[in-house]
């Protein structure tokens, strides 16, 4: 108590009180992970704080790497697979939702954000200067600008089209584990040529830094064109995708898929007719609206010519807007009619496939697998087909008793890690480093894990930054 | 007066409340969409819909934080269901304005049936 007593007072007088809290309520809200229903008594942080200021970050770091105390990074915590929850005991919980400056530079093209901005308030902002933000995340409305940038993904997007996020950071302005504040990057639209200290940062999950400002190329709006099709089956929609990119076409700027039962739920709440078939939704994006307009119907034409049984340009404004909200808040497909039994998560996978194995990956992850507790429980398709991106999830009525739900989700993890494996790839978005150490040795090999671990050392030898997140803690799925 | 019947009556129905909210909030998947958009946030979790319902959790599931702090947090709530049409509209439909209004009746009857046992 005297300990935690003093540990309080001295980051006070770091932050002040303001931007503090040791309640139990608040250490324990911000010590879960989205998705993760048990709570591991434990490891509920000391102390939640929130810097407003690159200069405040660096000061909670030098203290907590003087004491030798472990940092938790959180931009708003929606990371799904617990990248955020903190994995040891008498941790420090830092939240970035204190930085939330924003300038915009237009003669240099870029603006410059702090990393605990809001995606949704940066998006508006960005479209009311006519730019658009290079990411669209399903937890756009509460996620942050440096959570997404620590991950390096942009969502629903197709990274072909437009690239991925470290295509658009300029440069950061980040704390290192000793405290250090330093800058990298350029303010030149030119990126740097061989080292760019940028990429040590963007997509290492905080366990090289705390990312604390982020300068961002803008990126003028295009115009888009709406597609939406119905198929028989879920396979359909991956032959159409993998004719779209053997026709050399553009890539869209979005490429999604929802199965059939995925799109009940969803298309109940908005008052849609209930689908014709699995769901494909496409944004394509020109220069001009012609442009984008044309890229839509060559689109029409290769559903058609792939089984559609209903493909078309979508023009009203509102059924383009139930459609995509239908697909975008995807939690939407777990909910069930009055009197039915709630359904939970149990299990999920995200793993990205090569474009020529598309529809394979799909009838594997749909049940060509040996995972009992999986088959057992509702499982829902959908993702980023456009980008090659499947997600699965595994859904179980609430009385499943917990080691069942536990077993689940081990399992679809286990099957996410076989997908992976089996075509030679890696999973595309969703912080989460601790779940994917057994797949980076298993894919990459004990020397490249050992390098990994031996930068980590350098950098931040007292492992005080997310530490447990590079050796799996939590995720040792046997 | 057979005190003793009424006070049973009423813990069975405070057993039955405090399960309830706990298996609906289990169905909450910590999307934090109901943060940011409710009229008490003011940059903590508990001054919102999320940290309401884990702090709800935390107390009765968990048997932690006291019930001073927990029913503060509650009564600070607007009950003005946006986080409700929110919840429902963008992600589980939980329920999060229904479960903080049953979790301010469940305190208050257990305030009541403690006085009544003192009694």
């Amino acid at each position: 108590m005297g300990k935690n007593k003093s540990l309080v007072d001295d980051l006070i007088s770091l932050v002040g009180r303001d931007n503090l809290s040791d309640n139990l309520y608040e250490r324990s809200a911000y010590g879960q992970a989205a998705l993760e229903a048990d709570l591991e008594i434990e490891k509920i942080p000391l102390v939640v704080v929130k810097p407003t200021s690159a200069q405040e970050v660096s000061a909670v770091v030098k203290y907590a790497n003087e004491e030798k105390i472990p940092i938790y990074i959180h931009g708003a915590g929606t990371a799904f697979k617990g990248s955020t929850r903190p994995k040891r005991p008498g941790s420090i919980l830092l939240t970035t939702q204190g930085l939330v400056s924003i300038e915009i530079d237009e003669d240099d093209m870029y603006f410059e954000a702090g990393s605990g901005v809001n995606q949704y308030e940066l998006e508006k902002l960005l479209q009311r200067h006519g730019y658009m933000l290079p990411m669209n995340i399903g937890s756009k409305f509460s996620s942050t600008l440096g959570g997404a940038v620590a991950v390096n993904t942009v969502g629903h997007m197709v990274d072909i089209c437009l690239g991925k996020i470290i295509d658009y950071v300029m440069g950061i302005e980040v704390v290192l584990p000793n405290g250090e504040i330093i800058e990298t990057g350029t303010r030149s639209i030119r990126r740097p040529a061989g080292i760019d200290y940028t990429r040590f940062f963007v997509g290492m999950e905080g366990v090289f830094g705390i990312i604390t400002k982020i300068r961002m190329r803008l990126l003028p709006e295009f115009c888009q064109a709406y597609v939406m099709g119905f198929f028989p089956e879920l396979t359909d929609i991956a032959h159409a995708f993998m004719r779209f990119y053997k026709a050399k076409l553009p890539p869209p700027l979005y490429g999604e898929f929802l199965d059939q039962d995925a799109c009940l739920a969803p298309f109940r709440i908005r008052g849609l007719a209930k689908p014709k078939g699995n769901l494909a939704l496409v944004i394509t994006i020109g220069y001009t609206q012609e442009e984008a307009n044309r890229q839509a119907e060559n689109m029409v034409k290769i559903f058609e010519a792939n089984r559609a049984v209903e493909a078309r340009v979508v023009t009203s404004h509102k059924e383009r807007k139930d459609y995509w909200d239908a697909r975008d808040n995807i939690s939407n497909i777990l909910q069930t009619e009055e009197g039915e039994e709630k359904l939970v998560n149990s299990g999920a996978l995200e793993c990205a496939v090569p474009l020529s194995h598309l529809a394979d990956s799909i009838e594997f992850i749909r049940g060509a697998h040996k995972h009992r507790v999986l088959h057992e429980a509702k499982s829902f398709i959908y993702g980023h087909v456009g980008t090659c991106d499947i997600h699965g999830l595994w859904a179980s009525p609430g009385s499943w008793p917990p080691k069942k739900r536990a077993e689940c989700r081990r399992e679809a993890l286990l099957l996410e890690n076989e997908v992976n494996l089996k075509w030679g790839c890696a999973s595309g978005e969703v912080g989460q480093t601790a779940a994917r150490i057994r797949f980076l040795k298993e894919r990459y090999g004990e020397a490249a894990y050992s390098m990994l671990m031996n930068i980590k050392k350098a950098i931040d030898p007292n492992g005080i930054l997310n530490p447990g997140n590079l050796e799996g803690a939590g995720y040792e799925l046997g | 007066m057979n005190w003793g019947d009424s006070s049973k009556g009423m813990c069975d129905d405070i057993e039955k409340m405090e399960r309830d909210i706990i298996d609906r909030i289990q169905v909450c998947n910590g999307c934090r969409m109901c943060v940011a958009m409710c009229p008490t946030f003011e940059g903590w979790y508990t001054q919102s819909a999320y940290g309401r319902l884990l702090a709800v959790n935390l107390h009765f599931k968990y048997g932690l934080g006291s019930v001073e702090e927990l029913s503060r947090f509650l009564f600070e709530c607007a009950t003005c269901r946006r986080c409700q049409e929110r919840c429902r509209v963008l992600s589980r439909n939980v329920g999060p304005a229904d479960i903080i209004l049953k979790a301010r009746r469940l305190l208050v009857k257990k305030s009541q049936a403690k006085d009544t046992k003192g009694s």
